[in-house]
């Protein structure tokens, strides 16, 4: 998959940060963002998945 | 305008609603005399929270994005679903778009909301009050006003080993937990506006998985005499009361339609199929891994490089097909252990009534690669699977959590109701992807161009034409 970015954007993110590549600067970024928005935080999933587990819904 | 209130109660048994407490539950009754109804085939698996996704969008489990509980990320891990793994728009997105305004509560996988043009409260899958479980966030002072808000949600929470819980706690919880709820619904029914209102009522599923082996005297584990007897039997009314009271308030413009997301029946055993996988040869597990034990099995225990297929899933089971290692093998393998999974007796030598889904055969996008390559029924669903491992032999009677007492059947019900609605008593078998077309062509929003779901043919000739 091609992601498009407008010629003045990449030089800004060249600048930022130097000789790093683009693409591990844009995937931590997304990672990050996704992260934010997970539905559940650790303790909440592991909370839920252990009620799931106590009904035998889940292995 | 016209207006849908949609009544879901999960795991609501259709011949026990149809049939055996029919004269006890008068006010489903009354909507099936003076509506149509009929026997609802749920989806592939009928798991709770695909089942009714699929009600309120048309789609199947597939399109849905949804295979079970948990999926597994690129890496890997296993991870809770939650509604953002919903690769499809439900009922309140789609008329949402038509300035039709809705109240969804406690529809399973909702959790976490989003915000819709009315209100949305979400399910048992919610971590606490805390978290994101109410659209407007404001909703949930009044959920607080109410009392223990971890009962709110679901019977079990804040429970663990929820099997082995006292059948009078359990009931207790129930009752606790939909009056809690009930008060909510009410207030929001009669306070805000709406042109869909749909609530599900999660008791009867949580009752009758545990209870069912005190009042069904055809079960291997019956229990004769047993005080709880009547429990599930009680609750049905119970629920039809509180039924009863949201139908004295609607005006008859409203299509009043009670559902449930699946049946249930009663589990005579588990089928221990990793044991059963590993003895056919098709899973192969890494050496360290430990079978003296009873322990939950974990896809890091296969050796990826020797497997054939592994399976998982606690009712029905799914089977894994390595297609790396299968590779232009693949139909052959499969053809090959469906037959033999047909073949497994019950643990009396008797033969099982044991169903094959082939994925290709079932779902419309077979790519995702949590979509199991094949599903099986053992019995039709009357044993269920145990994926566990250290288990001795091919029959269990308890998964690593406990016992069930029933589990879910292939078909719940259906009943419609209301003034531009043809009475036409009992229906031939519908299918659970009709139900939203049909809501959107009484809410006159038009059905997606994608859907192909007819709507049931159960109008008034020329009224929502």
């Amino acid at each position: 998959m091609e992601i498009l970015l407008p010629s003045e954007v990449l030089e800004r993110i060249q600048k930022k940060i130097g000789n790093q590549s683009i693409s591990h600067y844009l995937l931590t970024l997304i990672e990050k963002d996704l992260q934010e928005n997970q539905p559940y935080t650790e303790n909440d999933e592991e909370k839920v998945k252990e009620r799931l587990r106590s009904l035998g819904y889940i292995d | 305008m016209t207006k849908v209130l949609l009544f879901g109660m999960d795991g609501g048994e259709p011949s026990l609603v149809f049939e055996k407490w029919r004269d006890l539950l008068p006010n489903i009754k009354k909507l099936m005399e003076n509506g149509s109804y009929a026997r609802m085939n749920s989806t592939i698996p009928p798991n709770t929270i695909v089942a009714w996704n699929s009600m309120i969008s048309g789609r199947d489990t597939s399109e849905l994005g949804v295979f079970s509980y948990t999926y597994k990320t690129p890496s890997g891990e296993t991870r809770l679903v939650s509604s953002q793994n919903l690769r499809c728009k439900v009922m309140w997105d789609i008329i949402g778009e038509y300035n039709k305004r809705s109240i969804g509560l406690f529809v399973p996988l909702s959790y976490p909301v989003h915000p819709i043009r009315g209100c949305l409260v979400s399910d048992f899958l919610t971590p606490d009050i805390e978290s994101n479980c109410a659209y407007p966030e404001s909703l949930k002072e009044k959920i607080k006003k109410l009392g223990n808000t971890e009962v709110f949600f679901d019977v079990v929470a804040g429970l663990a080993e929820h099997k082995h819980l006292d059948p009078e706690d359990l009931i207790k919880r129930a009752y606790l937990m939909t009056d809690m709820q009930f008060t909510l619904l009410k207030d929001l029914f009669h306070n805000e506006k709406w042109d869909f209102f749909m609530a599900v009522m999660l008791g009867t599923d949580r009752l009758q998985h545990m209870l069912w082996r005190h009042f069904d005297e055809t079960h291997r584990r019956f229990i004769a005499n047993s005080p709880y007897h009547d429990a599930i039997k009680n609750y049905y009314i119970y629920i039809d009361a509180k039924l009863g009271e949201l139908l004295s308030a609607l005006d008859d413009d409203t299509v009043i339609i009670v559902a449930s997301d699946h049946g249930m029946i009663k589990q005579e055993g588990k089928i221990n199929i990793n044991n059963w996988l590993i003895e056919q040869g098709y899973l192969v597990l890494h050496k360290d891994v430990d079978l003296s034990q009873k322990q939950r099995f974990s896809s890091s225990f296969i050796n990826m490089e020797k497997t054939i297929a592994y399976g998982s899933g606690a009712y029905n089971a799914r089977v894994f097909i390595n297609k790396q290692i299968v590779g232009s093998r693949y139909p052959k393998i499969s053809e090959e252990i469906i037959q033999k999974l047909k073949s497994i007796p019950d643990d009396k030598g008797n033969p099982l009534d044991t169903k094959v889904y082939k994925a290709e055969d079932i779902y419309k996008n077979t790519s995702d690669p949590n979509c199991p390559d094949l599903t099986v029924y053992f019995d039709d669903l009357r044993w269920a699977s145990n994926p566990d491992l250290g288990l001795s032999g091919l029959y269990s009677w308890e998964s690593a959590m406990g016992a069930d007492s029933a589990g879910h059947s292939r078909q719940g019900f259906f009943v419609i109701s209301g003034k531009k609605i043809k009475k036409k008593g009992m229906m031939p078998d519908i299918d659970i992807c009709q139900v939203a077309p049909t809501v959107m062509k009484i809410l006159q929003v038009p059905i997606p161009s994608d859907l192909k779901v007819k709507p049931l043919e159960v109008f008034t000739y020329g009224l929502f034409s």
